[in-house]
């Protein structure tokens, strides 16, 4: 490698240096002695003498400026090792630290690496101790917080540790990746003579909406029931309040209601109301409505889903609910959601109404980590015996998806009745 | 806004704090001449009463300083060099850290100690090294170090202003470092740290020359995508450990960057705190670049022990560091 030459200091106050003229050529044999550049300063310039004897491979060129202790130059023993060397530094200067270090054998490294503390190499030396897992202590803060078991993490920190990007990622993943997915199983794609009218990636939210879906159906039993609910009333109902859409200050819409006849099925069956975490079901008290958004995707094509989170809805009234409701979903769609408006619900609502056909009905895939999810669908006029006489009446689409893994379809069914019964009555949402 | 360098920057703070307080006077070794240049020419404005030169005699010349401070005088004494300062130790540490308890906080000893420090000369030993943590050891004295013009200029307006006895030693490797500095009169107040570059993946604390040289490397190291978050504590007592702990939720990683020897010094006050009251936000150990347990040698040798570029980006490439996963 040579012996560095760097911009030597020549005053205490002297910061950087400019060469104004290389005396030798680069490649040339210089004494130690001799005259080789002339360099200045804000002051004043100054001929520089060689320190070593050598030949010259200059770094920097002449009329360019460095801070002091910049390698300007090196001395090499011989002409071939001063063409090895550009060859080396085509892209950037070595520095003096380095260089010096290896030309200069005898100086004493040690008290540079007692200088800075590199746990790097100590950990990385002694190798991986079995049956201690080492973890830092924000991976562990993490992982306890997100119910994961850390020992089941792989760590790509030094050593194997576990750090804080491993716990992240198998946040994101929640479960470690099954081997499976690997080979592709789809069709080999047209390729000659078929336009490409868009391609979509699957990154970015796609990627996670995709993740979260496979994951949904690959680690629950969940399966979905439908019904249709006579909302006749209930819409009747819905007509008074929006009547009086100046003194509640909004327009109350049908979902507002859903949610508020959601929330009294659930005071009669709680364990709709669960999340599945780690290896427990743990049903809540208070009910945090994930509302399945649609947001733009990335093309014209496709869209994107969101889950927004409205916290508490079971203290609300159904005004309440209503502008709260708005209000997320317009943060949500103008990027402007807080970190609780897109996490911790406890049951989902996934409607369709509007967009389905009437009456469908659908099997939604549940919002992990949620065991329920209800799903409305759009509500169509239909002939039904009412009273005793058959009567046009205004029926709703509805499906509950529950996780056969956290509950029965003793408390499913008992939830769905109660939803239904609250649908068909409105007045028990006075209860 | 105009530029001065740092130690123009320090000698404008005493001028406007000796116009602006008859009680302010300094007293150090030639100090009159102006071997370094902060008090060049200030005898000339404010006189041979109050630009006072003693002889080399430091238990003597501080001696003047303590006496005056307990009288309701506002000295400030020039050591020169850092190291000299140990001549007169115990009662410019000892003596004057405690005068307050003993005197059941009764009385104040509003007195400013400052002198070069540091290397980047090549000087050596007693001209080369650093004083900071061993008068933040010493309890009841406030100890500051400025790491551009402008805080000079106000963190020594601040030190002279208050009321403990404060230690703002000043780096003689950045003493021609140049930055904008109001004209008008502001004080920078000791106890707060400042972020002077924002970051997201690691934390680097440092100070004087070696924050200068922690933002040379968080300047390299953006072009590899890796975000530094570049923290001058300027005061070492006391310390603003709010501000790192803060950084900390952010980055986990904090490397400590303190040009004193390893053993007793600031860095180790932080990485103990750090780990005491921010253990649960670390992803690495708290790693420390510091001058090795031996004398600061003299000439071309200075660059092997002192903290520099290549050795903080080895510390923060350490806490960074990943095996392939």
């Amino acid at each position: 490698m040579g012996i560095a030459y760097t911009m030597p200091k020549l005053a205490m106050a002297m910061n950087e240096g400019t060469i104004n003229e290389w005396l030798v050529q680069h490649g040339a044999k210089v004494q130690k002695g001799q005259q080789i550049m002339n360099v200045e300063t804000e002051k004043v310039s100054y001929e520089c003498e060689s320190p070593e004897e050598g030949f010259l491979c200059i770094v920097v060129p002449e009329g360019e400026t460095v801070p002091c202790d910049t390698t300007i130059a090196h001395f090499c023993a011989s002409e071939e090792e001063v063409n090895n060397l550009l060859g080396e530094n085509d892209s950037s200067a070595p520095s003096p630290e380095t260089d010096a270090q290896t030309s200069e054998s005898t100086v004493d490294e040690s008290a540079d690496a007692s200088a800075t503390r590199t746990p790097l190499e100590s950990v990385v030396d002694k190798g991986y101790e079995a049956g201690r897992v080492k973890s830092s202590p924000v991976a562990r803060k993490l992982a306890r917080e997100n119910n994961l078991d850390i020992t089941r993490i792989e760590g790509t920190g030094p050593g194997g540790r576990i750090i804080k990007c491993d716990v992240l990622a198998a946040v994101e993943n929640r479960i470690e990746p099954s081997q499976a997915t690997s080979a592709s199983p789809l069709a080999v794609p047209p390729t000659e003579g078929t336009n490409v009218k868009a391609r979509i990636p699957i990154k970015g939210m796609r990627k996670t909406i995709a993740d979260r879906m496979q994951q949904s159906l690959q680690t629950t039993a969940q399966l979905s029931s439908n019904w249709e609910s006579d909302v006749t009333d209930l819409l009747a109902l819905r007509q008074r309040f929006v009547q009086r859409q100046e003194q509640l200050g909004t327009k109350v819409s049908v979902n507002a209601f859903l949610i508020k006849a959601i929330c009294c099925a659930i005071k009669q069956v709680p364990i709709a109301n669960a999340c599945r975490e780690g290896d427990e079901v743990v049903i809540y008290d208070s009910v945090n409505m994930g509302i399945a958004i649609a947001v733009p995707g990335t093309t014209e094509f496709d869209s994107g889903l969101m889950v927004a989170v409205l916290h508490g809805v079971e203290r609300m009234g159904v005004a309440e609910i209503d502008l709260e409701m708005k209000a997320l979903i317009g943060r949500v769609r103008n990027g402007e959601a807080r970190p609780e408006d897109l996490s911790g619900s406890t049951i989902t609502m996934s409607s369709t109404a509007g967009i389905a056909p009437p009456g469908m009905t659908a099997t939604p895939v549940l919002n992990l980590p949620n065991v329920g999810l209800v799903g409305p669908s759009t509500p169509q006029q239909k002939p039904v015996i009412y009273n005793g006489e058959m009567v046009a009446r205004t029926m709703l689409p509805m499906s509950f998806t529950f996780d056969h893994s956290a509950m029965d379809g003793e408390p499913a069914a008992r939830f769905m009745s109660a939803l239904h019964e609250v649908l068909e009555t409105p007045e028990l949402m006075l209860a | 806004m105009r530029t001065l360098t740092l130690i123009d920057a320090i000698k404008e703070a005493y001028q406007e704090e000796l116009r602006r307080d008859d009680d302010v006077f300094m007293v150090g070794q030639d100090i009159r001449g102006g071997i370094f240049p902060h008090t060049k020419g200030l005898v000339e404005e404010f006189g041979s009463d109050r630009i006072l030169d003693t002889p080399i005699a430091e238990s003597g010349m501080y001696g003047v300083a303590l006496g005056a401070a307990q009288e309701g005088m506002r000295p400030i004494v020039d050591f020169m060099f850092g190291g000299f300062s140990y001549v007169t130790f115990s009662e410019c540490s000892v003596t004057t850290g405690q005068y307050h308890f003993l005197h059941g906080s009764q009385r104040a000893l509003p007195i400013t100690m400052t002198a070069g420090v540091g290397t980047g000369q090549r000087l050596a030993n007693d001209h080369a090294m650093s004083i900071h943590g061993t008068f933040a050891h010493h309890p009841g004295i406030k100890v500051a170090m400025p790491s551009t013009p402008y805080d000079a200029k106000g963190m020594f307006k601040a030190a002279i202003r208050d009321n403990n006895p404060v230690m703002i030693p000043w780096h003689m490797g950045i003493m021609m470092l140049k930055g904008e500095v109001p004209e008008e009169d502001y004080v920078v107040p000791l106890g707060v740290a400042d972020i002077k570059r924002e970051g997201t993946d690691v934390t680097v604390l440092a100070n004087s020359l070696q924050l200068q040289n922690a933002l040379k490397v968080a300047d390299k190291l953006h072009g590899e995508g890796i975000s530094c978050e570049v923290i001058d504590p300027r005061s070492f007592v006391p310390f603003d450990l709010e501000t790192v702990l803060r950084s900390l939720e952010k980055t986990n990683r904090l490397v400590v960057v303190d040009e004193d020897w390893e053993s007793g010094s600031f860095a180790n006050t932080v990485s103990a705190k750090v780990m005491e009251q921010g253990f649960d936000l670390l992803d690495a150990p708290v790693t420390r670049v510091t001058l090795p347990d031996m004398p600061v040698p003299g000439g071309y040798m200075e660059d092997y022990i002192a903290p520099n570029v290549n050795k903080i980006e080895a510390a923060i490439r350490s806490v960074l560091a990943r095996i392939a996963a």
